[in-house]
């Protein structure tokens, strides 16, 4: 086994609610990350998934302290992230770059793409002037973008386009790891293709770390090697790609999986649509927080959270019942 | 598949949407032309900025001031839709025919309780009293899968989550019984749980009210599980249409086919995708374009279409595509 590039030890992740009101008493917290763990390892990439509000992009920022943990730690190599001086910090933020989702809002439209694109460098201070430029024409090139966009202003691209420039700018530093936080959601199927292509092609030439996190589990299990599907601020299930799709034994995956819609007619599935809503965040159950919506709950969910289990080689599972499920397969 | 072409609910010829610019007039949607069905599912899919939603408003009479609609007619119900009085359209819209939209957090009034704005249409279209209009309003809470309709009909919107709302807009929509209901994109926004659940709800609504659906989405995987017909609209046009079956299966102009391999798919794995180069023309280029929209992007572009606008041909059965590829 490899070292990870990256560990993830139950980290833990509460937004405060109260403190509103001068006489509020009750404190409530929003559970954002409730003890995640997980490793990822070089060349690899890992995909998340999971709906809207469990975590997910939660998860991506704190591992890059972009906003502070509450509680746990996140190792790059050998450093804890969250242990980290200021300095110390930012050099390691070389190494690790993010993609955001909405390419319309993570670029400054006052900037051209040669200063987007080469603000990284600057910030570090790396090359001259003339070695700068060189770079940043490479990327502009490499990401398929023509090099007369150098002195254009966002607002002349479209998003696919937009997203390219935002990649050339997370690649600027060299990093190893690159935490792609939705970045296609916001494109169009047939840009889509192109960004989705356009990162593989990257990875296998840089030899990229991916995090990648996303709702659309198609997207997801184009792209990774494994996946973590979490729910309401854990990791209910996570495993290769083929094993999660071939034998998923969380009740909430296998829901998820059957929920996909797919663009074919004569296909027959079988189809598990739940039943309620995702549970408040602020108020979660004490058992297991898929309780409500389970259609395998045995009266144990209800008092005692699973713990997330290995019961495969690198396929582990958060749920009492996992076993017979993995029986009936 | 439910189908009477003799007699359609709605059908809707030779529409074009000019926006009226300081630049200039530039056509949204270009002479298209399509027919719903009585008690048919019918997707309208393309790619964002294609049309689709414009063509949707038009229909519902909403497009925005510096647009305009020109054509032949929309015809419903024996009336055309383009040649009506406002007074006569606020007859129609809401109550025969009405409207759900993407943002199911944006398009409910946050200062109103649920109950008021879904009774607010009941009581503008039928001549019943509030009490009489609050039991409908709460048995249509009901019909949608809301649980405890009665509270649910003294909340906020912003007391319920994503899904719920959705099911409050369609309730809205619903509870005139129109004989067409139009929706914008109703699962864009939700998670795939809560959408597999909302497309059995329209599916369930649609067998029992005998109403049609205009279904408007970019996700081909929804239009399999919910549409009986499709029409595949790109940068203003209809390019093709056809049976869910034929459009999905046997797709045969080369946008449609390049779409379906574009998409990652779960039940088979390739290293890379098939990319469709290129990008959406903007408007003000399409207006230059004397042949096929779809032309710079094709792979199998021809001389002919640089210079002709492609017919409509029809190769098989409930399958019609506008292609020079299949002039015969």
């Amino acid at each position: 086994m490899p070292t990870p590039l990256i560990r993830v030890n139950e980290l833990k992740k509460y937004f405060s609610t109260d403190g509103f009101g001068l006489f509020s008493k009750k404190r409530t917290a929003v559970k954002a990350l409730n003890g995640i763990s997980f490793d990822i390892y070089p060349g690899e990439t890992l995909g998340i998934v999971g709906e809207s509000g469990c975590g997910k992009s939660t998860a991506a920022r704190v591992m890059l302290r972009l906003i502070p943990a509450t509680d746990g730690s996140v190792f790059f190599k050998e450093d804890n992230i969250f242990s980290l001086s200021t300095g110390e910090l930012k050099n390691i933020r070389k190494k690790m770059q993010i993609i955001f989702q909405d390419p319309f809002s993570s670029i400054d439209p006052r900037k051209n793409i040669r200063k987007i694109i080469g603000e990284p460098l600057s910030i570090h201070g790396i090359g001259s002037r003339k070695e700068r430029e060189e770079r940043v024409l490479s990327l502009v090139e490499r990401v398929g973008l023509h090099k007369t966009c150098m002195d254009k202003y966002p607002h002349e691209f479209s998003g696919g386009q937009r997203q390219r420039i935002v990649i050339a700018r997370a690649l600027t530093l060299n990093p190893e790891l690159i935490i792609c936080d939705e970045p296609v959601s916001a494109l169009d199927v047939s840009i889509q293709a192109q960004v989705l292509n356009l990162l593989k092609e990257l990875q296998a030439e840089f030899g990229l770390t991916y995090l990648f996190i996303s709702h659309d589990l198609s997207v997801v299990k184009h792209i990774s090697d494994r996946i973590a599907v979490m729910y309401l601020g854990k990791i209910v299930e996570i495993a290769p790609t083929r094993d999660l799709f071939e034998t998923p034994l969380h009740p909430y995956a296998i829901s998820l999986l059957s929920a996909v819609p797919v663009p074919r007619v004569n296909i027959k599935r079988n189809r598990i649509v739940l039943t309620g809503d995702v549970p408040d965040p602020r108020h979660l159950p004490e058992g297991c927080a898929f309780y409500s919506r389970c259609f395998k709950r045995i009266p144990k969910c209800k008092t005692i959270g699973p713990e997330l289990l290995e019961c495969d080689p690198g396929h582990s599972v958060a749920c009492h019942v996992a076993n017979s499920i993995k029986a009936t397969q | 598949m439910k189908q009477s072409h003799t007699d359609p609910l709605l059908s809707c010829t030779d529409l074009s949407i000019v926006f009226n610019t300081h630049e200039g007039c530039f056509s949204a949607v270009r002479h298209v032309d399509f027919e719903i069905g009585h008690g048919e599912i019918v997707g309208l899919v393309g790619e964002s900025g294609c049309g689709k939603s414009l063509t949707a408003l038009s229909i519902m009479g909403l497009l925005p001031e510096t647009a305009s609609a020109h054509g032949n007619a929309i015809h419903f119900e024996g009336k055309d839709l383009l040649n009506i009085n406002e007074r006569a359209y606020q007859q129609i819209r809401g109550n025969r025919i009405s409207m759900i939209f993407q943002e199911p957090m944006t398009s409910l009034n946050p200062v109103f309780k649920v109950g008021f704005q879904v009774r607010e249409a009941l009581l503008l279209h039928q001549k019943i009293d509030k009490t009489e209009a609050q039991t409908q309003a709460i048995s249509m809470l009901k019909d949608v899968g809301i649980p405890a309709p009665e509270q649910a009909y003294n909340a906020y919107p912003h007391e319920l989550s994503g899904g719920m709302r959705q099911r409050v807009m369609i309730a809205m929509a619903m509870c005139c019984n129109p004989k067409l209901l139009i929706a914008d994109e109703p699962t864009t926004a939700l998670d795939v749980t809560i959408q597999a659940q909302i497309i059995e709800l329209i599916k369930g609504l649609v067998c029992t009210r005998n109403m049609s659906v205009l279904f408007i989405t970019h996700d081909l995987g929804v239009v399999a599980e919910i549409c009986d017909r499709v029409i595949v609209m790109y940068a203003g046009n209809i390019l093709e249409e056809g049976s869910v079956e034929n459009i999905l299966e046997h797709p045969l102009h080369p946008y449609t086919q390049g779409l379906l391999k574009a998409i990652p798919q779960i039940d088979n794995q390739l290293d890379y995708l098939h990319i469709i180069p290129g990008s959406v023309p903007a408007l003000k280029d399409l207006k230059d374009m004397t042949g096929c929209c779809f032309e710079p992007r094709c792979t199998n572009a021809m001389d002919i279409c640089r210079q002709e606008i492609p017919g409509a041909h029809t190769p098989r059965d409930n399958h019609h595509v506008n292609c020079h590829l299949y002039n015969r």
